[in-house]
């Protein structure tokens, strides 16, 4: 809650129309005892709550025969506006709300409880009775768990109500036997999990096939490139072996050019031991003959003619000598004959001048070639790839096929499912089963959820509100931690003075996360050094501070928003400046 | 205490909006209109 403004028309010692408005930061009524700054807290109380103690209407108005009183408030609360009015007149009691400029008719225990609002007004005098012991309800407010309490509260009469509605049990048991009870759905939505799971799987095989295709297409690049390297091989070889002929014929070429003038000589001399030859052999038939015919004269002893050896000019004696002439004509003749320019000779000769040619040109480029093709090279996989990539399409092609036929099952089962629910949830017992069970769930959350928040919030709590105090007490050393639970100081068995009781209270009120905090005459009891220390903290108290206070030397260096509460000992009346 | 309602809606299988929205009805300082507010979210649910 902020307080925005409050205007006291006739209201007890305010006399006429006193309106007062607040910043936030702190704000400071003055006012010295019995001028009404207790009053300006009962006014609030009256007009949202209507508490009242004896005469409110101010006398003086009274005398005036003004017998009309109001107290109008503007505040705000979580976000909304609210202007609250409540007027007296005589027995006549109205009250009005607006919410955000709009009338309404909420009660406003609805939207701030009573003893949510004197959370956040205290008595100087009375500041310290929070110490010890605070009621649960106010402890929930004061830990911000009162709203989810109301929730749970509510969400328990609702469970109880729905509860009371639910016809029978037998009907819900007939109702779910004539659709084929539960088991029925249960059995549909377990094959509706098992073809999401096996389309998931396929979908996953999918992405994974398209993995693997990707990571062999770039293989297949590589071994595209190792193709290619084949090729040019093949052609390198080709060449190479082109080369080597060319290199043959021209060796040979350039041989028989280098060997033309032997081979001419050679020829000559072949053909003129040819001429010989056939002249040693006619010579050698010459030479047959007549050695025939000599052998035949000695053996006969006479010649052809039939004449006697003994009388031609030969006698054998020469007829032996001229055998013996003949015989070495033959041996001569012989050795012409074993003359001869073999085909050998000619082919070494070649091969002889051969090896030592060299085209250069030729040579070199076979040696590029041989280099090139020393270099190791794999053997190319690449009909292997392109027939794996095929093979992983078609697979792939075959789990899409298989997909779309499980989503085809799956919409089926899905129609089948939405049937059966639609029919549970028309059924209006079912209905209330469902909303009790719900509301289980919910009350059990909010029970863990309070649990959690009051834990936390108490941790905050105890967590600045120890340090406040162990910045303000005079004893740091002896006071250091504050148990909300207990309202207390931790671990301190003697009993704690007045003053130590205000402290306290102060600290535990600064720990807590609050809007507004109004504080009536707030240094009552205290020492100069405790309230010295405190004036330091009182605009951390809250977003808003409003303090009454009838030393204003205390305060003064707080804030500059003051107000100030003056008095008409004559006409009894305080107005307010 | 979003974290705790985030662990207890996976725990419980709820709505998260849901319980989220339960939850502000703490701030639904009209008591009629809270309980209409919860039960048509306890329908919702």
């Amino acid at each position: 809650m902020k307080l925005n403004s409050i205007c006291l028309e006739n209201y007890k010692i305010f006399y006429g129309k006193n309106i007062l408005r607040f910043d936030s930061g702190v704000n400071i009524i003055e006012g010295k005892n019995g001028y009404g700054k207790t009053t300006i807290i009962d006014s609030v109380f009256f007009a949202l709550y209507g508490k009242k103690n004896g005469n409110i209407i101010n006398n003086f108005a009274k005398m005036r025969n003004e017998k009309t009183c109001s107290v109008s408030l503007d505040f705000e609360e979580n976000g909304s506006k609210y202007m609250v009015k409540r007027e007296l007149s005589g027995d006549d009691e109205k009250f009005y709300l607006k919410i955000n400029n709009k009338e309404s008719d909420i009660n406003i225990e609805n939207i701030i409880p009573e003893r949510t609002a004197r959370l956040s007004f205290f008595d100087g005098e009375r500041i310290s009775s929070i110490v010890g012991y605070m009621n649960d309800k106010n402890m929930d407010e004061m830990l911000g768990i009162a709203g989810l309490k109301n929730v749970k509260k509510d969400v328990e009469s609702l469970k109880k109500e729905a509860e009371s509605s639910l016809t029978s049990t037998k009907k819900i048991k007939n109702f779910f036997r004539k659709m084929g009870g539960m088991n029925a759905l249960r059995k549909l939505e377990r094959e509706e999990k098992k073809i999401k799971t096996k389309m998931s799987y396929e979908e996953k095989r999918i992405d994974e096939i398209k993995y693997e295709i990707s990571g062999l297409k770039k293989i297949l690049e590589s071994e595209k490139k190792i193709n290619e390297e084949e090729t040019r091989r093949k052609k390198l070889e080709k060449r190479y072996k082109e080369l080597s002929d060319e290199e043959e014929k021209f060796k040979e070429n350039i041989a028989w050019i280098i060997l033309k003038d032997e081979l001419k000589k050679s020829v000559e001399n072949i053909n003129k031991k040819k001429d010989e030859i056939i002249k040693s052999r006619m010579k050698q038939g010459r030479i047959n003959a007549q050695q025939e015919l000599l052998k035949s004269i000695l053996d006969t002893g006479r010649c052809i003619c039939g004449t006697p050896v003994s009388r031609s000019n030969y006698g054998k004696h020469e007829i032996s000598l001229l055998l013996e002439k003949l015989e070495g004509e033959e041996e001569k003749i012989g050795e012409i004959k074993d003359f001869y320019f073999s085909n050998d000779d000619l082919s070494s000769a070649l091969e002889k001048v051969k090896t030592n040619i060299s085209p250069l040109i030729i040579k070199d480029e076979k040696e590029t070639i041989e280099t090139m093709l020393n270099k190791k090279c794999p053997p190319s996989k690449m009909d292997v790839v392109l027939k794996s990539i095929n093979e992983k399409r078609i697979e792939e092609k075959a789990r899409e096929l298989r997909i779309k036929e499980l989503e085809s099952e799956l919409a089926d089962i899905k129609n089948m499912i939405e049937e059966r629910r639609e029919k549970i949830k028309s059924n209006k017992s079912w209905k209330t089963l469902k909303k009790i069970r719900n509301a289980e769930k919910i009350i059990s959350a909010l029970d863990e959820i309070i649990d959690e928040t009051k834990k936390l919030k108490k941790m905050e709590t105890e967590k600045a509100s120890s340090s406040i105090l162990r910045s303000v007490t005079n004893k740091p050393k002896e006071y250091k931690n504050i148990d909300v639970e207990s309202m207390n100081i931790k671990n301190v068995s003697t009993e704690l003075s007045d003053g130590e009781k205000h402290v306290l209270a102060l600290s535990l009120l600064g720990g807590i996360k609050k809007d507004m905090i109004v504080i009536d005459a707030p240094f009552t009891r205290l020492d100069p050094t405790h309230k010295r220390k405190l004036l330091k903290r009182i605009p951390f108290l809250a977003e808003q501070v409003i303090l009454l206070s009838a030393d204003m030397d205390e305060i003064k260096n707080l804030t500059s928003h003051v107000y100030h509460i003056r008095h008409d000992q004559e006409r009894r009346v305080s107005v307010i400046k | 205490m979003k974290d705790i309602v985030k662990r207890i809606c996976e725990q419980d299988r709820l709505d998260k909006n849901i319980v989220d929205e339960i939850i502000n009805c703490a701030s639904i300082k009209d008591e009629n209109r809270r309980l209409k507010k919860i039960d048509s979210l306890l329908e919702k649910l």
